[in-house]
């Protein structure tokens, strides 16, 4: 006898001993089965429930959304105005320096000089 | 169905409630989580969740074992007298017909020596034997279900069928 059929003749064998359970554990069996079903019929009505689910997960994903794109475009606006800022206040710098250079006597290299502008400093103290 | 899930998770587990419960629970798995599976897949699915409920048991009763060790060697062993050693044994040949024809209590009979064969054997060479040749899988389910490669089912089922041969042999039984 080769080793599947030895298999099949053993299965056979505990098939009959599976048929051979007592009244009690089959019972118990059978409640456990008819409850597992009650559940397995029950997954149609869950079902419907999960479409409902998941349009709610639309939804809260676009109010996520929603929330997380408008502080970001706040970020976004306030950086770009933060650069605008710098920019103009460094142009009104060299408009003032432009001016200061063509309404005074002193030639360019004083204002180039670090000892001047040190030098300027201490005495406007 | 029910009853091989249950006479697969007794010879695991050697408790007649435990079984019940292994069983009882791999249903309602079964039933909540995999209901809109096709109808075809579902006797492989039951296997697997039926498979990993017995490990489960086993794990826990890993970490309850521990524990129990680690208690009772704190409490210098005096509980041990309290412990019924029959809570431990097997739960015996309940399943068999008390009375009968001749023909009959000899199927018992071989029956329940083919149980208890099946009890002593490795655990993952019993799943790979009876999901095998009871469940009638063939070897890419049955690794499937084990979680194995079909060669080690191979090999499990194998060494099962000539581990329950010898045993049969040397018990006396011809099949």
């Amino acid at each position: 006898m080769n080793e599947h059929d030895l298999g099949r003749k053993i299965a056979r064998h505990l098939e009959q001993g599976a048929n051979q359970l007592r009244q009690g554990m089959l019972y118990r069996l059978q409640a456990a089965r008819n409850a597992a079903m009650q559940k397995y019929h029950a997954q149609p009505a869950i079902g419907l429930a999960g479409v409902g689910l998941a349009a709610f997960r639309l939804r809260h994903g676009q109010l996520l959304s929603a929330r997380i794109l408008l502080p970001l475009a706040f970020l976004l606006l306030s950086l770009g105005g933060i650069v605008y800022w710098q920019t103009v206040q460094q142009n009104n710098d060299v408009e003032e320096i432009d001016t200061h250079l063509l309404i005074d006597d002193l030639p360019l290299n004083a204002y180039l000089d670090k000892d001047f502008d040190a030098w300027l400093k201490r005495s406007s103290l | 169905m029910e009853r091989r899930a249950y006479k697969q998770a007794l010879f695991a587990v050697r408790n007649e409630d435990t079984a019940l419960d292994i069983v009882q629970d791999a249903m309602l798995k079964l039933a909540e989580k995999y209901a809109a599976k096709p109808l075809a897949q579902l006797p492989l699915l039951f296997q697997r969740i039926l498979q990993n409920t017995i490990r489960d048991y086993y794990r826990r009763q890993k970490v309850r074992s521990l524990w129990i060790t680690l208690f009772s060697a704190l409490t210098h062993g005096d509980d041990e007298e309290e412990r019924d050693p029959l809570e431990t044994l097997r739960p015996g040949d309940a399943s068999k017909p008390a009375d009968g024809p001749f023909e009959q209590l000899e199927q018992a009979q071989i029956v329940a020596i083919i149980e208890q064969a099946l009890e002593s054997l490795p655990g993952r060479q019993r799943q790979a034997f009876l999901l095998r040749y009871w469940e009638d899988m063939d070897v890419a389910e049955t690794a499937a279900v084990m979680g194995c490669s079909q060669g080690s089912v191979k090999t499990h089922c194998s060494r099962a069928t000539h581990a329950l041969a010898a045993i049969l042999k040397q018990r006396g039984v011809e099949l």
